[in-house]
């Protein structure tokens, strides 16, 4: 993407989403009668705030975008399958964990993980799903005294 | 005197020593992967020292800091990738010297000139914090919101992507703070109905989101594009190629002697950091060299003037965190957090009420740098094979790592959640040129903004001439409207440029 469409994506962005949350903020907070800074006041003022330089972003993106007549991007994009793939793994990972447990939801997780990073050496993959989640549960339950989750699944 | 029993007296505790040791084995592993970097590792080691007593907690964050600055020149020199962004000027020099057979000489000469900066920066930090503590006990409401943002103000500006873009982020920083209960009144804002949110976003989870996670997504994106191994340079076995003569010495102290002011002077800053203390210190030192003409070929001073004040920032950085409560960069911001939680708040007061953990820390300072120097060149084979550690193996612990130490610290399921949402975040600011830091140093000063800002309206009767007519926070306004004008004018001037 480039750098004149890169701020006018971010920039308009915020400015929306700026202008919907100081719409929202007031209906969000109990407010006293005769406060001159209630509770509401900051957050109000730096959404507006946030709104104002993204508009200042947008317009220079504008600007920039009638001027830019490079054809590289500024930086590269690519790879958003395995983004994606990752965000998809993380956040299962994390709901998996109270449902079948911290070892079980760690080593999948290792798995998955490892093959999107771009690890394809099995001997190395297979010794990090055996070691790593009951190390990991180990040093938090005798070093930090904590107890990771056991999982529902087989109560 | 006493008071200097009792401080050594606490920090010399076996549990300190060896956390202070582990710290610095982990900060200088994590400094010279590429791809790793020092705030990424403090949130890391930030979970496990909540159990800690918060002098042995924050011995070990200090080593991981110590310790990843220096480990940022190991890959700088040994591949051309600075491990951390601080490296970046030891690389051009650094590099050449491993390139001419003389990587052994350029690793030694720049765990030297690391241990040379931090010790001048601790002396400095020991002799200087006391002196502005008893200043800062005379501020009130109007001066810390003043500095509050001012301190902000300039991270944002200074924080390397732009002006708008540093303030933007520095905002939502703050914005991000308020959510949850206001401090003043008690009522529940911005929370939108989930009960979850009413105790507030939890620092732990943006630290570890928005630098661990975050570099974790751009880290998968680059394994995919970048599929190409780093070509690592081997160490001579000739040992006069790694051995830092006498000559070397006295053409580098002079560069030291530059470099560590300059660091000292930068690191207690806000928001500036050690990357620009490196490379300005390394123009100084070409400028004042009798062999400019070295540089960026191989020169043994370019080498020692980056590391020596890259790492002469380590120690200054501390004043305004334990003096005022303003964290100067990322790394502090996380130690702020880590004080806190122990119910030890950073300001003037921490010096009149915890003297003694406040020498014991100093004390601690000294010897991480001694015990720096020890394990750097002990362990320097050993470092240098953490520079071909794979991210296929890296990445997913470190992942793991993040949840598992959300999880312990927080004890909630959503917080881990949040904590995702706070990668994705930070991986959307790099993407879009944001920079992050700036939203991390918000969140931590928009209480302290917030608070002082209505507090002064309490006292003033609502009137904004407080903030003019005390000398201090008047000071500090006019360095704030200064330090942006100049901003503003040259990024104006740029544009001119450009246009022509």
């Amino acid at each position: 993407m480039r750098q004149g469409s890169r701020d006018i994506t971010s920039g308009g962005t915020l400015l929306v989403a700026s202008v919907t949350l100081y719409l929202l903020i007031p209906g969000q907070v109990e407010t006293l009668e005769g406060d001159t800074l209630t509770p509401a006041s900051m957050p109000m003022a730096i959404t507006l705030f946030i709104a104002m330089l993204s508009s200042v972003l947008v317009f220079s993106g504008l600007r920039q975008r009638t001027r830019d007549t490079s054809s590289s991007p500024l930086v590269p994009d690519g790879g958003g399958k395995y983004l994606g793939l990752t965000v998809v793994v993380m956040v299962s990972y994390v709901g998996l964990i109270p449902w079948v447990g911290f070892i079980p939801a760690t080593a999948a997780a290792l798995l998955a993980l490892a093959l999107l990073f771009g690890n394809r050496d099995w001997k190395v993959i297979f010794l990090m799903v055996l070691l790593a989640p009951p190390g990991i549960l180990l040093f938090f339950r005798y070093s930090m005294l904590v107890l990771l989750p056991q999982g529902t699944l087989f109560d | 005197m006493d008071q200097f029993f009792v401080g050594l007296e606490q920090i010399l505790q076996l549990q300190n020593i060896v956390l202070m040791i582990v710290g610095l084995v982990i900060g200088i592993v994590i400094g010279a992967i590429p791809g790793l970097n020092v705030p990424l590792a403090v949130a890391l080691a930030l979970p496990f020292t909540f159990s800690l007593p918060p002098l042995a907690g924050l011995s070990m964050l200090i080593g991981i800091y110590k310790g990843g600055t220096y480990g940022g020149s190991i890959a700088a020199i040994l591949i051309n990738v600075p491990g951390t962004p601080a490296a970046a000027a030891t690389a051009i020099d650094g590099n050449a010297l491993a390139r001419q057979g003389k990587a052994g000489k350029a690793l030694k000469l720049s765990i030297y000139a690391s241990v040379f900066g931090e010790l001048a920066s601790d002396l400095v930090l020991i002799i200087a914090a006391a002196q502005v503590a008893k200043i800062a006990l005379s501020f009130g409401p109007p001066e810390f919101f003043t500095l509050g943002l001012f301190a902000l103000t300039i991270i944002g500006l200074v924080s390397g992507t732009g002006l708008t873009r540093g303030l933007i982020a520095g905002s939502l920083g703050i914005l991000l703070s308020m959510v949850g209960i206001d401090p003043i009144e008690g009522e529940v804002r911005m929370a939108f109905g989930i009960y979850e949110l009413t105790g507030g976003l939890k620092f732990i989870a943006l630290i570890i989101g928005a630098f661990a996670i975050s570099e974790a997504l751009v880290q998968v994106e680059k394994s995919v594009l970048k599929k190409s191994a780093f070509n690592v340079l081997e160490i001579s076995k000739n040992a006069d190629d790694n051995r830092v003569t006498r000559e070397d010495f006295k053409k580098v102290l002079p560069a030291m002697l530059r470099g560590t002011p300059l660091g000292i002077f930068i690191g207690a800053i806000p928001g500036i950091g050690s990357s620009v203390a490196a490379f300005l210190s390394y123009g100084v030192a070409k400028r004042f060299s009798k062999e400019p003409e070295k540089f960026g070929h191989g020169s043994v001073e370019g080498v020692a003037a980056a590391e020596s004040a890259n790492n002469a920032v380590t120690g200054s950085t501390l004043i305004p965190l334990l003096t005022l409560g303003i964290p100067g960069d990322v790394i502090t911001a996380i130690m702020l957090g880590a004080l806190t939680v122990h119910g030890l708040i950073p300001g003037p007061t921490l010096f009149t009420q915890q003297g003694d953990f406040i020498t014991a820390l100093f004390i601690g300072m000294l010897i991480v740098t001694g015990l720096h120097f020890v394990i750097a060149m002990i362990g320097l084979p050993l470092f240098i094979r953490a520079v071909r550690v794979p991210r296929g193996v890296l990445f997913p612990i470190v992942i793991i790592l993040c949840v598992t130490g959300t999880l312990v610290a927080t004890s909630s399921i959503f917080d881990v959640f949040v904590m995702l949402g706070f990668g994705f975040l930070g991986y959307l600011m790099v993407k879009f040129g944001f920079p992050v830091a700036p939203m991390l140093i918000g969140f931590i000063l928009g209480p302290l903004i917030e608070v002082s800002l209505r507090q002064s309206m309490i006292l003033s009767d609502n009137s904004i001439e407080i903030f003019f007519t005390r000398p201090v926070s008047a000071i500090f306004m006019i360095l704030m409207m200064v330090v942006m004008m100049s901003v503003g004018w040259q990024r104006y001037k740029e544009l001119k440029l450009n246009e022509n």
